[in-house]
């Protein structure tokens, strides 16, 4: 390993360890940083995959690593269970594809000429899957994600004082993180 | 969505992460002596209890189930984490099993065969088979709710430790009751009842753990 790896990696950790000790500001730095990598690493693994497609698995490995932060042992580099967390979605998304991509063609004929775009129909971004959410997790998660409001107008929006807005926004993380594994 | 809107989105939710063992113990535990104290409850603790610790034959009624709780429930811990796809102590309750089919076999062996129905049926088996069930179902079903925020990898395997730690240890707390001490019957019975919620974990776990 080289130095600046060695450094890297004490980096990774320790940025991790002030996110889970309440930093928030360490955590985005965390999550910014983390995501090139994840990209390249999902490119590299997924040749032949469009973009949109690998965007996903980033996204979906961003989220995991978030409600999964509790399985981390901070005694430990943080490098190699993010990996491994890549590495489990990444495989959870080429059999999700494998799947669908063994349906017989009749079945979604319809479909496809419904949908023009052809990736659209393998994209399930978070943004889709929002929509299957209890009504007030999604109406959170469209105003602070999609929409990109801020949380004070979202809290405004929904009727949730700050507090109550950050037990919401919690629980709705963690359904949405649930909901890929709910419907195979 | 915008992959670094995520990033804000996941950085705003500051809800700290609680950890699966400690939660693991503080519900699943409760669960399981809750079953136990009720299933005791209404059969009783054996009176001659002292006694029968005292017996090195009969002592292993509460030694083996605990050597396969104990690892088990290590690596039901350890298979938490992602990045661990083994883990040692996973295989030690498949030792403590060949070891107990070894005394199993070597007990009919040295037993009358018209003897042998009789001496593994006992007069409890079917009590047996259900208080151990009963009381490791509760601990298997709180502790997988619980695992199910861990990161296992191998769900199956995750489960089948989950379902051997609850067996384990709900058939050393049915022991304290249980005064049949022929290995015969304790190998035969305890040793199913352990090995139904082993599968019962697996099979639960293969999509309740998935993640």
């Amino acid at each position: 390993m080289t130095k600046d790896a060695g450094q890297a990696e004490g980096d990774w950790s320790q940025l991790m360890r002030d996110a889970i000790a309440g930093d928030q500001r360490a955590y985005r730095r965390l999550l910014t940083a983390m995501t090139p990598v994840l990209r390249g690493l999902v490119r590299a693994r997924a040749a032949g995959m469009d973009a949109s497609w690998c965007e996903d698995v980033v996204q979906e490995t961003l989220l995991a690593i978030h409600v999964k932060r509790a399985t981390w042992d901070s005694g430990q580099p943080l490098r190699p269970w993010v990996y491994a967390i890549a590495r489990h979605k990444l495989v959870d998304a080429f059999r999700r594809r494998g799947r669908r991509i063994h349906l017989p063609v009749e079945d979604f004929a319809d479909m496809l000429q419904a949908a023009p775009e052809p990736d659209r129909l393998e994209r399930r971004d978070a943004g889709t899957l929002i929509g299957r959410l209890p009504e007030r997790d999604a109406a959170l998660l469209r105003c602070l994600a999609l929409e990109e409001r801020g949380s004070d107008e979202c809290g405004a929006r929904l009727g949730l004082a700050p507090g109550a807005l950050r037990v919401a926004l919690h629980r709705a993380l963690q359904r949405l993180a649930r909901l890929r594994q709910e419907e195979t | 969505m915008r992959t670094d809107r995520l990033i804000d989105v996941l950085a705003a939710d500051d809800t700290a992460p609680r950890p699966i063992g400690r939660r693991l113990m503080m519900l699943a535990g409760p669960a399981l002596i809750a079953a136990a104290v009720l299933a005791l409850s209404i059969l009783g603790i054996r009176p001659d209890l002292g006694a029968a610790l005292a017996n090195p034959t009969t002592l292993m009624k509460w030694l083996l189930p605990l050597a396969v709780a104990i690892p088990a429930l290590r690596a039901a811990l350890r298979l938490t984490r992602p990045q661990i796809r083994h883990t040692p102590a996973q295989f030690m309750p498949a030792l403590i099993g060949v070891l107990a089919l070894v005394w199993l076999a070597l007990a009919a062996a040295s037993t009358a065969p018209d003897l042998l129905w009789p001496q593994v049926r006992g007069r409890t088996a079917l009590i047996c088979l259900t208080s151990v069930t009963f009381i490791g179902l509760a601990p298997l079903l709180v502790g997988l709710r619980i695992l199910r925020d861990g990161a296992c990898v191998s769900p199956t395997v995750s489960g089948a430790m989950l379902g051997l730690a609850s067996g384990g240890l709900a058939a050393a707390l049915y022991a304290l009751h249980c005064n049949e001490d022929a290995p015969l019957f304790f190998l035969t019975w305890y040793g199913l009842a352990i090995l139904g919620l082993a599968v019962a974990g697996a099979l639960l776990g293969r999509h309740i753990l998935r993640w």
